[in-house]
């Protein structure tokens, strides 16, 4: 997948798995690993984006005598998935539209 | 690798970031290799999967086609910054000893108030000195019955001596005084240097 589109579609996964409640880095990714393939170094810059952003906010637990920090959506986070769906109905239609012209080309070939 | 062996390494490749920056990474590094450790995987094998630390600093400090043009750049760059440094010598070089003496003229100045009042008080004690052992001298000279100016010579030779040891202590507070100021001067002159080496 191109990296450009990969990085946009997992900063709305992580966004949709702290939707559903809070977490870190290795639950993160361990969630969404199941739908994308994502590396510790990928997620890094991404999480800092989010929080630069303010589409999520950070607070450190303890846990087993070491910090974990976790990360909590804001409104404005949330407000992103939703503006990440209706944008997504754009990129179907020329999705649809590239199919389409593909298609074309194959009948067009028996065609002949 | 083990953990600590790769976050150094990191920190090392990350020199370059401001060090809230490296600490932010070194941490987000350091709580996902505990995790999966605690989850059960080998702490080498965690350090192998993530990808060598040059790599991962390449990936914070931008794409690598950005950071080769940089040490294009870097490379052209220095040797501008010799060749000027040496065609501009003659500039610099001049400035940078007028600079060297004007610090030099400003120590001198500072410390000369105590080489006046050093020599002050050693001449007030070299005079009071001779005017006190010359007294018995002199009144042996002009005669016991003009005494009085022997005395009046004895007399001004311990005032001289009082002059002397005043002297003394105004040199004593002076040099403390200006110890410190030099000092002072010294810290404000470097700061900028040092801060520079804090922030790199």
């Amino acid at each position: 997948m191109d990296a450009q589109l990969k990085k946009g579609l997992i900063e709305i996964c992580v966004l949709v798995v702290l939707k559903q409640q809070d977490s870190y880095g290795y639950q993160i990714i361990k969630d969404i690993s199941d739908y994308a393939e994502l590396s510790e170094s990928t997620l890094y810059p991404i999480l800092k984006r989010l929080e630069a952003g303010e589409f999520v906010t950070t607070y450190s637990i303890e846990h087993n005598s070491r910090l974990r920090k976790y990360y909590h959506i804001t409104d404005k986070g949330k407000l992103r998935i939703e503006e990440f769906l209706v944008e997504w109905q754009d990129v179907q239609k020329v999705y649809e539209f590239i199919a389409g012209s593909v298609s074309k080309e194959k009948d067009g070939g028996i065609g002949v | 690798m083990n953990k600590q062996q790769f976050l150094n390494a990191l920190a090392e490749a990350l020199k370059k970031l401001p060090r809230e920056e490296r600490y932010r990474t070194l941490s987000y590094y350091d709580e996902l290799i505990d995790d999966r450790i605690e989850d059960g995987q080998n702490e080498y094998a965690v350090v192998e999967s993530l990808g060598s630390p040059e790599a991962i600093a390449g990936d914070i400090f931008g794409s690598e086609e950005a950071e080769k043009t940089k040490k294009e750049y870097g490379k052209g760059a220095k040797i501008w910054i010799i060749v000027l440094l040496i065609l501009g010598f003659p500039l610099w070089g001049s400035l940078l000893l007028v600079a060297v003496l004007l610090v030099l003229v400003a120590y001198i100045l500072l410390y000369l108030p105590i080489v006046i009042l050093g020599a002050l008080a050693l001449g007030f004690l070299g005079a009071s000195v001779l005017g006190i052992v010359g007294t018995p001298f002199l009144i042996a000279e002009i005669g016991i019955q003009n005494s009085a100016g022997g005395i009046f010579q004895c007399g001004s030779s311990i005032a001289l001596l009082g002059l002397s040891i005043l002297c003394t202590v105004a040199l004593v507070y002076t040099t403390k005084g200006i110890v410190r100021a030099s000092k002072a001067i010294w810290r404000g002159c470097t700061a900028g240097f040092r801060k520079r080496r804090i922030a790199g």
